[in-house]
């Protein structure tokens, strides 16, 4: 159990989203361009490892009765705090995400690392375990993104790489290519990992 | 009376919390494998987000706002939904053992599922006051049922289907929730704004 | 018993550390917030005003609309834009009807109530369709547009497949309906309100002539004059 080992399973081989299948929520809904992934992921991973620090500091004080709620109360002042300091100095990312931003407190990774790791571990594998996490998941975000954007608009990160004769398949962007193209790469990975083990 | 059907209809199918808001997906791929759980859990859903609806919104105004203390809208409702949710746990359990059981882990799960929190906080940007909040709570709880039980029928026929090994489970029903999205936007248009 | 009140007292204890933080934190995020909020307003003040050289952020003036009046808040802020202490412009705050809700915007008018610009502040259309109101491309063409030198429709500015003279966009006629709604009702207001937002600014500017000496021409001074008693 070194920092390394917790810190890197986050990022592919237990990959919150592709792996875990945890977050899809907010996965789904900003996803419209690589760079809105990007701000989401590195939110949330700024809330998982600030509660991962704070629950791993805490876990033998916290009774087991109230662990649940305590937890809660922790994701959810964390989330509160980037919420306030993003309206304040990301203005713009702030508006972009708007409403997922909050939502960020029933992300259910954060909840489940917290269960999970956190509490049951020391402070120094625990930030390894939010930050790999975190990072992982948006990694994750980014690629999906990548794809809605390229599809959808024609550009990555902005730069437009499709040009001529490209006609942007505008589902891409809204909800119904949201939910393809998280299914088909879910699929992909499966695929990818078999080939792996084979 | 017609700005509350406006709502329901709204919530229920023009801007559908699943296939068009990207709330509770989690809950939504879980429990839609089989159409008697589905119905269960869509029951729960209803019943707390409605119950939600109200508490958040009085909390909201009768304590939150006179204070200045908005800024707590976050720890507070989520507070409120898990107290919630305990309570439904508490009661199902007398009433319907079965359905209980049945449920599971997913009935506490209710409280990490985004649709509820994402409720609260959607009926403060909307700025609505306590009654077109329960409205709006109604209808999202509907529409999330409805959602929830196409799913499960289709997803209980996809059993018998010969889906390639990769796509099998969560990628096959994402790809099946898509096109549904795709069907829900057909409805776009039925109520001006 | 012992153990509920450790329960009670884990629980307590992390609420009120929980608000404690928060509280902090909120007193530290309250003056940027507004700050960001007020140069988001200002960006788009600015971009739709005519040429200026004033802040208009330290001329405004607020009206209150009257009953019948649609397409803006009970209470407007009207920025007014000036070029060496004339006026030339102001610009507020409108909305119109969308396909996924309303849409807001910022409209600049000049003195002679046409449009200088329109600035897209909020909206839900359509991301690659309905969305394209933001690109310039949509929104010049509202740039001098008047009630007196379009194509209106029931009094509005109007997209050319409802009857009027304003482009719509290809697979889009709501957003830019909506848009046509707002910019009208920009127009609407400014003609109704003119004589109380131009008012007070062109007595000030008179006021302004008299102490400067010998620039002001007894026909500025009786003008105001004469505005101040119709």
């Amino acid at each position: 159990m070194s920092v390394i080992t917790e810190f890197q399973k986050g990022l592919i081989r237990e990959n919150p989203l592709f792996r875990l299948v945890l977050g899809m929520c907010p996965a789904l809904a900003v996803t419209t361009m690589a760079i809105n992934g990007v701000a989401m992921g590195l939110a949330a991973t700024a809330v998982l490892v600030g509660s991962n620090l704070v629950i791993s500091l805490l876990r033998r004080f916290i009774p087991d009765q109230v662990r649940i709620p305590v937890f809660i109360v922790v994701i959810a002042s964390f989330v509160t705090i980037i919420d306030l300091v993003m309206a304040g100095y990301f203005y713009e990312l702030h508006k972009v995400l708007g409403l997922f931003i909050p939502l960020i407190v029933v992300n259910c990774i954060i909840l489940g690392r917290a269960e999970a790791f956190a509490s049951k571990n020391n402070v120094i594998l625990s930030l390894a375990d939010g930050l790999g996490m975190g990072l992982g998941f948006t990694l994750a975000l980014i690629i999906l993104g990548s794809v809605r954007e390229l599809l959808g608009n024609g550009t990555i990160f902005g730069v437009t790489v499709l040009s001529w004769g490209y006609q942007p398949a505008l589902v891409m962007l809204l909800p119904p290519g949201a939910f393809l193209a998280l299914g088909l790469l879910l699929g992909l990975m499966n695929k990818l990992q078999k080939v792996e083990e084979a | 009376m017609s700005e509350f059907f406006i709502i329901l209809v709204s919530a229920i199918l023009v801007n559908n919390f699943v296939l068009a808001r990207f709330l509770g997906i989690c809950p939504f791929l879980g429990v839609s494998k089989k159409t008697e759980t589905a119905l269960g859990m869509g029951m729960a859903v209803i019943f707390v987000m409605t119950l939600a609806s109200i508490f958040t919104n009085l909390i909201y105004h009768l304590v939150l706002v006179p204070y200045g203390l908005e800024f707590l809208k976050i720890v507070s409702f989520i507070l409120v939904i898990a107290s919630l949710v305990q309570l439904v746990e508490t009661v199902l359990r007398k009433i319907s053992p079965s359905l209980y059981h049945a449920l599971g882990i997913y009935l506490p799960l209710i409280t990490t599922n985004c649709a509820i929190l994402g409720l609260a906080l959607l009926n403060i940007i909307k700025q609505y006051d306590l009654v077109h909040s329960i409205v709006f709570g109604l209808g999202a709880g509907i529409g999330f049922t409805l959602a929830l039980l196409i799913m499960s029928g289709i997803r209980e026929r996809l059993e018998f289907a010969d889906v390639p090994k990769p796509l099998r489970g969560v990628p096959v029903a994402l790809i099946v929730a898509g096109l549904l999205s795709m069907a829900f936007m057909g409805f776009s248009g039925l109520v001006k704004m | 018993m012992r153990s509920i009140v450790r329960l009670i007292a884990a629980l307590t204890i992390t609420c009120a550390v929980s608000a404690l933080a928060l509280s902090v934190i909120h007193g530290l995020t309250e003056e940027p917030i507004e700050e960001q909020k007020r140069l988001a307003t200002m960006r788009a003040v600015q971009e739709v005003l005519p040429p200026f050289d004033n802040d208009p952020a330290e001329e405004t003036l607020m009206i209150t609309l009257q009953e019948d009046e649609v397409g803006a808040r009970d209470t407007v802020t009207v920025y007014l834009g000036t070029q060496s202490g004339q006026s030339t412009g102001v610009a507020f705050q409108t909305f119109g009807e969308g396909y996924g809700g309303y849409i807001d915007i910022m409209v600049g008018i000049d003195l002679e109530g046409h449009i200088s610009g329109v600035k897209i502040l909020e909206h839900e259309e359509t991301p690659g369709l309905g969305a394209k109101i933001e690109e310039s491309d949509f929104r010049d063409q509202f740039q001098g547009k008047s009630l007196d030198n379009s194509v209106l429709v029931n009094g509005n500015l109007a997209v050319k497949n409802d009857g009027g003279d304003l482009d719509a966009l290809t697979g889009a006629t709501i957003s830019p309906r909506g848009v046509a709604q707002a910019a009208s009702a920009g127009l609407k207001i400014f003609a109704r309100h003119r004589q109380e937002i131009l008012g007070p600014a062109i007595e000030r500017e008179s006021s302004t002539g008299e102490t400067a000496g010998e620039e002001t021409s007894p026909a500025g001074d009786t003008t105001a004059v004469e505005e101040q008693h119709r």
